[in-house]
């Protein structure tokens, strides 16, 4: 299996202050699934933000699809950014773009044509669901819809890596629950995911490796109960 | 009917093959961003535009009608003095007025010659700035005008001749080329500043103008600008977007201008009454097609300056 991210002993500062995360020794092949959990504060979307290249890390070796990310020029940085699908506790969805608009953003920014932008813009939002929906706003949707669209918007293009930051922290379990079935579908596909959640009957049930993000440091338990 | 059928596929056709190589660009633009929250800054930038090329065109309009005024006399031949003599009231008291003139003037060595300007030629004169002026002035007593060539420019004799002559007639004026020169000196130095520190503030004022309409987009758009980073956008895409949007709308302001500054012109010609050959137009459609050419280039590859600048101070996240 290849191996997407690599942190080796990654410090992270803001300005002069303390270091928010230390130490940090951590690495995702492709095809992998892993939960990351701590208390609020303790790190986990700074850890997200440095893997898609928005914070660079104060010290150690970072690299993500091979490339060393704290002397990454913003070209590369964005070739990069287009192998990664983001989700956000908040979907950050575009309220002046309609549903098919959002869903279509990254295959604009790739400039495909406008025929193959649509049908995979339909072949999505059949998947999602809300084929009806497309042509209205986001904040019309309730949020379980909204962030089914966020999560159309960050894989139409195929990434090789969903970065999931709470993407159920603000729907109700039932939604919760058909999130993760989706991104799980996703991942069966063999795009690795970060998945960021306080969850617990996700982590209590899973069999997924779950990364703790605690005192700074950030450690991984797999599903033989073994440290890593 | 087969025609008309033709003609609506192929337009359609067209219509197609333009929008995907073309208009798609620009239908990018209008939906990525949300410019339209913006609908004030959109429409106070198309509307300042406007006005500065506006005020290019009349203060280039201004600063030419006046060297137009004067490059005759600038280019006439030397020693030439043109003496005034007003009209009295009644035409056989201007006569022997115009009589006494005459005789002074032709018993002086150092005049080679003189002429009375007949009226008609006066009439053709004024005609050249005012085209109806013969059908609407017929009646009114036109001043003699005499003109005279002399050996000598020197300032002495012709003060001299012009005290001589107010002594022997009221009513009476000599004007040198210098002293008609001399009255217009203050308008055209004024005019010339004019046209040329017009641009030049509307330069500043343009560029002001487009910082902070740029500023202000960025940081209306900021939540987008760094979703749409996050999903892989280049800093190259933005700067194309953002050009892109500055070349269109610096189009339809320019055009705005150019056609407010020509209606202004027009106005202004009808209420003096010019004749419309006098103006220099190929000076106009230079400028104006400069201007519609080079400031949609000048200002989006400025906007793009500025959104760089702007992005690595302000947007350091991405």
């Amino acid at each position: 299996m290849k191996n997407l991210i690599t942190f080796d002993n990654v410090g992270v500062r803001y300005g002069s202050g303390s270091e928010i995360l230390k130490d940090i020794k951590f690495e995702l092949n492709s095809g992998e699934f892993m939960f990351l959990t701590g208390h609020s504060g303790s790190g986990k979307t700074t850890f997200l933000n440095m893997i898609n290249g928005s914070i660079k890390p104060s010290r150690g070796y970072l690299s993500v699809f091979d490339h060393d990310l704290s002397s990454i020029n913003h070209k590369d940085l964005s070739l990069i950014r287009r192998k990664i699908g983001i989700i956000f506790q908040d979907f950050k969805l575009l309220n002046h773009l309609t549903v098919y608009e959002n869903i279509a953003l990254p295959l604009k920014i790739l400039k495909l044509h406008a025929e193959e932008i649509n049908s995979r813009v339909i072949e999505m939002l059949n998947w999602i669901e809300l084929y009806k929906m497309k042509n209205v706003y986001p904040c019309t949707l309730s949020g379980g819809e909204q962030q089914r669209v966020a999560i159309a918007r960050a894989v139409i293009n195929n990434p090789d890596l969903i970065l999931a930051d709470e993407p159920t922290g603000s729907i109700d379990s039932a939604m919760a629950n058909k999130i993760l079935s989706m991104i799980e579908h996703l991942n069966k596909k063999g795009v690795a995911v970060v998945f960021a959640t306080h969850n617990m009957d996700f982590l209590q049930n899973t069999t997924y490796p779950v990364a703790f993000v605690q005192n700074h440091r950030i450690q991984v338990y797999r599903k033989s109960n073994s440290e890593s | 009917m087969k025609t008309i059928y033709i003609i609506k596929k192929l337009g359609l056709l067209l219509y197609n093959k333009s929008y995907n190589l073309f208009l798609y660009r620009f239908d990018s633009i209008n939906h990525i961003f949300d410019f339209q929250k913006l609908i004030f800054w959109n429409k106070f930038f198309v509307f300042i535009v406007s006005i500065v090329v506006c005020l290019c065109i009349i203060s280039l309009f201004g600063a030419n009608i006046l060297e137009r005024l004067v490059n005759p006399l600038k280019f006439s031949s030397s020693n030439m003095v043109i003496l005034e003599i007003y009209p009295e009231s009644n035409q056989e008291k201007t006569q022997s007025k115009v009589k006494i003139v005459v005789d002074y003037l032709s018993k002086q060595d150092f005049i080679i010659a003189f002429e009375v300007v007949s009226k008609d030629k006066i009439q053709k004169m004024l005609n050249d700035f005012t085209s109806d002026f013969k059908e609407k002035n017929n009646d009114i007593d036109l001043p003699t005008i005499i003109s005279i060539k002399t050996h000598t420019d020197s300032q002495e004799q012709i003060d001299n001749l012009r005290l001589n002559l107010s002594q022997k007639a009221k009513g009476v004026y000599l004007d040198t080329e210098q002293e008609l020169l001399n009255r217009l000196a203050n308008p055209i130095s004024t005019a010339k500043y004019l046209a040329i520190f017009t641009p030049l503030i509307a330069i500043v004022v343009f560029i002001s103008i487009l910082f902070l309409i740029v500023y202000a987009i960025l940081f209306s758009n900021k939540e987008t600008i760094e979703t749409l980073f996050y999903m892989g956008m280049d800093h190259k895409d933005l700067f194309i977007e953002f050009s892109q949007w500055i070349f269109v709308k610096t189009i339809q302001a320019t055009l705005l201008g150019v056609i407010f500054g020509i209606v202004s012109i027009m106005v202004f010609i009808s209420i003096l009454q010019f004749d419309i050959l006098i103006l220099p137009l190929v000076n106009y459609f230079v400028f104006v097609m400069s201007s519609i050419i080079f400031l949609p280039i000048f200002s989006s590859l400025l906007g793009a300056f500025f959104v760089s600048r702007i992005i690595k101070k302000s947007f350091k996240s991405i």
